[in-house]
């Protein structure tokens, strides 16, 4: 049992939480293709913009996470990129770079996890973090976001069986399951202070902890509930958002002219995008398997 | 009393019991000596089986000690054991370790018991030691109160294993005048022992052992004046020398 | 000030201490009495019993008490086994088990060692007198072990005391969960860690002291 719940264990984590180990290496795929060739049906950009310097270094450097599905993951037989922040990714490359030829071949893929986000922004690893990367106001201290692309929140998972719980107020003198050292127990009991919290080291614990009755359910964000759902589908995610999770793009801070023009071109891009139906699409292609919705926006 | 019957016994490849036959009667003093390794003290300790025996048969007080299933608790409350090492429990006050045995395995009361061992402990010179741990006492005080501890189960035989040879001089004396008070009493004792002086004063019998065997046993006071056995004569001088 | 953040947070901080203390307190007796009966088993005349008590040594030293903390939190159940229906009595019961199995383990093989290592001579002596193997061991061996072993047993409750942290894993809201639930509200976390750090030592150093105490008490008698 022990070993089982281990592995269990290790293959969630390794699925649904930030910690891989993916400093080395680069995702990036070969292929070049002539920038002379292509030259004449590049979008144009004034020269003293980062787009710009882009376009001349013929690279995008995307970093986002190997094992973060349904929004990115490294497909360990082909080593492609997939899921709904690497096509993110795409499009801006695309914005950039043209939407002549494959957009793997401007992207060079680097790998992140939660902790290194910041870092490889700041000591400029990366120009876009695309990585269910919520915005809040410690982070906006240190880096820039984007407008959001992705809205979530935190959201409860029970038994299939379970209908006494179906919002957040109905944890009142019930257990309910959260990581530790997450904000997700701080949410609950904002919302419902009669609520119990049994706070395990991770979400397949918590999983494991609800299959035998130990505790009512689990919260946490909507998209970590997503993959638990699909782990063991006798379970159920109930009840509206009571946190708001908005996910934007990271780049580093204008300092030293270094970013001009960037914020800026990322929203009017997502604006475009949302408006001609290309995040519909991906959200289509991406999250309705798991969520079993659709959307063509972020809010709403 | 006791009555061995051609008993033998080995510790792996050494033969140290080679046929011991001896019969002790009740309130006789023997004074077992011999060279060392000849087997005296594991003659004493088959007594109250501490060592058992191979073969041969041993009667204690109408106990068959040979006999595998033979009660050695019923057996040992009979039989009472002093050591050269004393072996005071040292977690227990000079009282205490007298009173042990008597309430845990005759379920005296503490009260009652505690009479007794101070009766005891006065009886062997230290009545004032009672509350006293044995750190605190000298070798000769130890060894007295391990006296009163074998003396408070009442046992019919007194089992002397070179009570004194752990002892200076001074104490040596200490410890032999309460046995030989033990031995006027009419106690059946059997002493290991080279102190040639108790044995002349307040032993019946003298045994002389040597390489597993029972060489000589003789009246005390024939063996003083003439040991009929070669070996046994110069022990005895050596040991008079010494 | 060191530590004030305790007073801030203080039903998470001294609740946790209290928790940290009911399982240190409780974890010690029963890794006593069980590393007691344990080594009893080892040191028996008879070979299977022996088997029993090394094999029990051998598993609970050498798997991670993390390990035997979630088996009995999150595995036990799987079997069916529940130490309490109530989640939070579950679990502070089955970390209270997972401390006394533990170092129940350790317990064992020191008063193995002190018993083994009590003078033949007493054992003699108090079997010559006509107490029985059990009265001997309760009377004689025992206390005689106990004093030889109180310095190692005192460094398994110091060590009891800080693995009880591990049950923070396990859900138990001790004084590192404090700790831990603090920094992830405030931010602060070398003022949790740090307070978190203090009250454990306020535990460990007079419990070294106690043990130096009885030790020094037990050597005057010996």
């Amino acid at each position: 049992m022990r070993g089982m719940a281990r592995a269990v264990a290790f293959g969630l984590a390794i699925a649904f939480l930030a910690g891989a180990c993916g400093g080395a290496g680069t995702g990036g795929t070969a292929g070049t293709s002539s920038p002379a060739a292509s030259a004449a049906t590049r979008p144009k950009f004034e020269v003293q913009t980062f787009m710009y310097s882009i376009q001349v270094k013929g690279k995008l450097r995307v970093g986002t996470q190997e094992d973060n599905p349904p929004f990115s993951v490294k497909n360990p037989t082909n080593s492609k990129w997939e899921g709904f922040d690497t096509d993110i990714g795409r499009e801006i490359a695309k914005a950039i770079f043209g939407t002549q030829g494959d957009p793997d071949s401007f992207i060079e893929w680097v790998p992140v996890t939660s902790a290194t986000r910041i870092p490889s922004l700041t000591d400029n690893k990366a120009d876009v973090i695309i990585k269910t990367f919520t915005i809040n106001e410690d982070r906006k201290k240190q880096i820039d976001f984007s407008d959001v692309y992705f809205s979530t929140g935190q959201r409860i998972l029970v038994k299939k069986t379970n209908d006494q719980i179906k919002e957040v107020v109905d944890l009142g003198g019930k257990t309910f399951c959260a990581q530790r050292g997450s904000t997700s127990e701080q949410n609950v009991t904002k919302a419902q202070p009669a609520a119990k919290a049994l706070l395990l080291d991770s979400y397949p614990a918590c999983l494991l902890a609800l299959q035998q009755g130990q505790a009512d359910a689990v919260s946490t964000d909507e998209t970590i509930l997503f993959g638990l759902v699909k782990q063991d589908p006798n379970t159920k995610i109930v009840g509206k958002y009571f946190s708001d999770e908005p996910y934007g793009i990271g780049i580093k801070k204008n300092e030293n002219s270094d970013r001009n023009g960037f914020v800026a071109f990322l929203n009017t891009w997502l604006a475009a995008a949302i408006k001609d139906g290309t995040w519909g699409k991906l959200y289509e292609k991406h999250i309705t398997p798991v969520s079993g919705d659709k959307k063509t926006a972020p809010k709403g | 009393m006791i009555e061995f019957r051609d008993v033998h016994k080995h510790f792996g490849l050494l033969h140290v019991l080679r046929g011991i036959t001896l019969a002790v009667r009740e309130g006789e003093v023997l004074v077992i000596i011999g060279p060392s390794g000849s087997g005296k003290s594991t003659l004493l300790r088959t007594i109250n089986r501490l060592e058992p025996i191979e073969s041969g048969t041993l009667v204690v007080d109408g106990i068959a000690v040979h006999e595998i299933n033979t009660d050695v608790n019923r057996l040992r409350k009979r039989v009472g054991m002093v050591f050269q090492s004393f072996n005071l429990f040292p977690h227990l006050t000079a009282a205490e370790n007298v009173m042990l045995a008597p309430t845990k395995v005759h379920g005296i009361p503490t009260k009652e018991a505690r009479e007794r061992a101070l009766a005891l402990l006065a009886k062997v010179g230290i009545p004032e030691k009672a509350d006293v741990h044995p750190a605190r006492l000298s070798g000769g005080q130890q060894q007295r109160v391990a006296i009163a501890r074998a003396l408070a189960m009442e046992p019919k035989v007194m089992l002397f294993d070179e009570p004194t040879s752990a002892l200076d001089a001074e104490m040596i004396r200490e410890v032999l005048d309460v046995m030989r008070q033990l031995a006027k009493e009419g106690m059946t004792m059997l002493v290991v022992s080279h102190e040639l002086g108790f044995a002349r004063e307040a032993s019946d019998r003298v045994v002389f052992m040597d390489e597993g065997r029972i060489i000589e046993d003789t009246p005390t006071a024939d063996f003083f004046v003439s040991p009929k056995e070669e070996r046994a004569r110069q022990f005895l001088s050596k040991v008079i020398r010494h | 000030m060191p530590g004030a953040i305790a007073f801030e947070f203080p039903d998470l901080f001294f609740g946790g201490l209290w928790l940290t203390v009911q399982l240190s307190g409780l974890g010690l007796i029963g890794a006593l009495v069980l590393g007691t009966a344990v080594a009893l088993m080892r040191v028996s005349p008879i070979a299977p019993v022996r088997w029993v008590g090394a094999a029990y040594v051998e598993f609970f030293r050498n798997t991670p008490l993390v390990v035997q903390l979630f088996f009995l939190f999150l595995g036990l159940p799987l079997l069916g086994l529940r130490f309490a229906s109530d989640t939070f009595d579950n679990i502070f019961r089955a970390a209270f088990v997972g401390m006394a199995l533990y170092h129940g383990a350790y317990v064992a093989e020191v008063v193995r060692g002190g018993l083994l290592g009590v003078d033949r001579g007493l054992i003699e002596a108090a079997r010559s007198l006509g107490l029985s193997y059990a009265q001997t061991l309760r009377e004689v061996q025992l206390p005689q072990t106990f004093r030889a072993v109180i310095p190692p047993l005192g460094n398994i409750a110091i060590a009891l005391v800080k693995n009880t942290s591990l049950a923070s894993t396990i859900g138990v809201t001790d004084l590192l969960f404090a700790a831990e639930i603090v920094e992830s509200r405030t931010f602060r976390a070398g003022e949790a860690f740090l307070t978190a750090t203090l009250l454990y030592l306020a535990l460990t150093i007079p419990l070294g002291l106690v043990v130096n105490g009885l030790e020094r008490r037990l050597l005057v008698v010996r």
